[in-house]
């Protein structure tokens, strides 16, 4: 699974794979020794990094991390990389062509219609709930318009790549 | 015990060593607390607002009669300055643990103990009374005579609360109104006064106990310098600021106030030191300090102890012979707040709570593991106290046991103090209360990748089930050629 972080002013990738059964951490690419151990309570991991020990309180929230070390506490941004591809999909820069087909980027099931079509959205409203590999997606509406058709039910499975909804431009 | 908290549970500790059965009060809030856990008996006050229960005299009364206490300590904060309260115990016939209520009628404040203090002889801020806020053309005699910049004080005042800086004439009349109303709302009273600002200040107090056996003593000097909005945040002692020859007429000038007062119990005369050396009175505090462990551990003396023992009539224990102080002593005030949002307190759950240990270490406190910290009540959840023989190695010791604090579930100052211990300021003892002015958390640095990793590693923790398996065939899965030469140290020299 990779991982990216937000930290001094950069992305990061932080991808965790196992390698020959022990998990690994490729940050950008480079290998470190990196495990994490629960320490006698849920928030409050010891983590051990290519030799240091850190005891870190961990919180997340509104997609962030809040880690209090014993001399700072910093809060960093992170998605993995699946709400990372759903957020550049639908949510991401786009050319406003002025409709737009809806892709799913992953199979799963629908959880929720949030919408209902010939509906107004803004760019970034959430058009319905995409659950995969145990996730809750929200999808959004990639520029402001009209939902011109919905392509999917609740609880319909969908492939990689199926049609979730087609926005058009606004009809008022 | 009429208070809750670190000092609730340190009187407790107190009061047990010396043989004496304790009783607790609480608030709603508090009915799982550390205190309440501690005492032999323990009483609800009533709801948590302090209002309701801490503050409130009739609860307090009440408890103290339901459970047959036959003494009140009232602690710091809540009641223990309010006179009223020390003479509502006494006629309900119990023992006020504290000074005689006109001792802290004649303190209380500021604008008649200036008076007082100054016609002893002690040296005080230059200032000037305010009789009427609203007379412009008063007010602006009165500033032009004490000089800018200065400060406007509320006569009843402590804590920061209603005071204002005011470095111009313009300002002068929106801030007097500002403090007078926050004096209002916090105290109770609006009176005002102006005081000169004195540049490069020091915030320096002597620790004076009394007894009614005729022993006024002073037990030297705490310097609390660091303060964030004129709330003390790191204390110790010695001073630096304080020659031995200054040491002494400072002792001195205390013991004279006291005395004069008639003071009994332990209390704190604080003093601001200029840049040139020169000292001015600014108040007495008729309680126990927050910071007075660093004051025990050097003089090896029990405050609170001694401040039983006078309340039963008998004399200081060592009476005139005043131990002689040994090393130097720290504290340090963590709170639950966020130093680098403006001090915004912070609330939560704690979880696995972990305290320091080791030599030289003192933890009064009063956390435990799922406390809930609560916005009712004051954010401080620990004091730690260290002891060495001399600064450097105090300081050592105080950053090595912040270290080793864990109070997971609330954001705490831990940062700012480790920070403010590592200012060269402080590192040379050449600090004003102005120290913590623009301290600032360091600019994350991208080669500082423990964030990165640890934030990765907590998330990927929480959702296991969802880690792909690794590619098959392959260790190196999906990787650039680029970054496995790199990996492998291809065309490295």
């Amino acid at each position: 699974m990779k991982y990216f972080v937000e930290w001094a002013g950069q992305t990061r990738e932080v991808e965790i794979r196992l390698v020959d059964g022990r998990s690994r951490v490729f940050v950008d690419g480079a290998p470190h020794e990196a495990e994490v151990a629960v320490a006698g309570d849920d928030g409050l991991l010891s983590l051990l990094l290519d030799g240091g020990s850190w005891t870190i309180a961990t919180r997340f929230e509104d997609g962030h991390a809040v880690l209090s070390f014993h001399d700072r506490e910093v809060r960093v941004r992170i998605e993995d990389e699946r709400t990372r591809a759903a957020r550049l999909a639908t949510g991401g820069p786009r050319q406003a062509t002025g409709r737009a087909e809806v892709k799913s980027v992953m199979p799963g099931v629908v959880k929720e219609l949030r919408v209902t079509a010939g509906q107004r959205v803004e760019a970034g409203q959430a058009l319905l709930i995409l659950e995969a590999m145990k996730m809750e997606n929200e999808i959004r509406a990639p520029l402001a318009g009209t939902v011109e058709a919905l392509h999917v039910k609740a609880g319909q499975t969908i492939e990689k790549g199926a049609r979730l909804a087609t926005v058009g431009p606004s009809t008022s | 015990m009429a208070n809750r908290g670190e000092i609730a549970v340190r009187i407790i500790r107190a009061a047990h060593e010396a043989g004496l059965a304790t009783v607790a009060v609480y608030s709603d809030a508090d009915r799982t607390a550390l205190h309440v856990r501690g005492a032999h008996q323990a009483v609800r006050l009533g709801p948590p607002p302090p209002r309701e229960s801490y503050l409130s005299i009739p609860a307090v009364l009440a408890a103290a009669r339901l459970s047959g206490a036959d003494a009140v300590h009232p602690g710091y904060g809540f009641l223990s300055e309010n006179a009223d309260f020390a003479a509502a115990v006494e006629a309900a016939g119990l023992i006020f643990v504290g000074p005689p209520p006109a001792a802290m009628e004649a303190m209380g404040d500021k604008v008649p103990a200036r008076r007082a203090v100054a016609a002893l002889g002690v040296p005080i801020v230059p200032g000037a009374e305010i009789e009427d806020a609203s007379d412009a053309l008063a007010l602006a005699a009165a500033a032009s005579r004490v000089g800018f910049p200065l400060l406007v004080k509320a006569s009843a005042g402590g804590g920061g609360k209603g005071m204002r800086t005011v470095t111009r004439l313009e300002d002068l009349a929106e801030a007097v109104q500002r403090a007078s109303s926050e004096a209002v709302t916090a105290f109770g009273d609006g009176t005002v006064f102006l005081e000169r600002f004195v540049t490069g200040p020091r915030h320096v107090e002597i620790q004076v106990l009394a007894d009614d056996h005729g022993h006024v003593v002073a037990l030297g000097e705490r310097e609390c310098s660091v303060q964030r909005r004129h709330q003390k945040v790191i204390e110790e002692s010695p001073s630096c600021a304080l020659t031995p020859a200054l040491r002494r007429t400072m002792e001195q000038a205390a013991i004279t106030i006291a005395r004069a007062c008639g003071y009994r119990s332990a209390g704190t005369v604080e003093f601001l030191v200029g840049a040139g050396g020169g000292f001015y009175f600014l108040e007495m505090n008729t309680r126990i300090q927050v910071e007075h462990p660093i004051t025990e551990v050097r003089f090896r003396v029990d405050l609170v102890g001694e401040q039983l023992r006078i309340a039963q009539g008998l004399p200081i224990s060592f009476g005139d012979a005043v131990p002689v102080p040994e090393g130097h002593a720290i504290e340090a005030r963590i709170c639950a707040e966020d130093a680098d949002a403006g001090f915004l307190p912070s609330t939560g759950r704690l979880g696995a709570v972990q305290l320091p240990g080791g030599p030289g270490i003192r933890c009064d406190g009063h956390v435990v593991a799922g406390q809930e910290i609560t916005l009712h009540y004051d954010n401080l959840l620990l004091k730690l106290v260290v002891h060495a023989a001399d600064r450097p190695r105090a300081i050592t010791r105080m950053k090595r046991a912040l270290h080793e604090v864990r109070l997971p579930g609330v954001t705490t100052n831990l940062p700012l103090l480790l920070r403010t211990l590592d200012d060269p300021r402080f590192m040379a003892g050449a600090y004003d209360t102005s120290i913590l002015e623009g301290s600032a958390p360091s600019a994350p640095r991208a080669e500082d990748i423990v964030p990165v990793v640890a934030a990765a590693l907590a998330l990927h923790r929480r959702a296991p089930a969802t880690q792909p398996p690794p590619a098959p065939g392959s260790a190196t899965g999906g990787l650039s050629p680029w970054v496995r030469a790199g990996r492998e140290g291809w065309g490295r020299p």
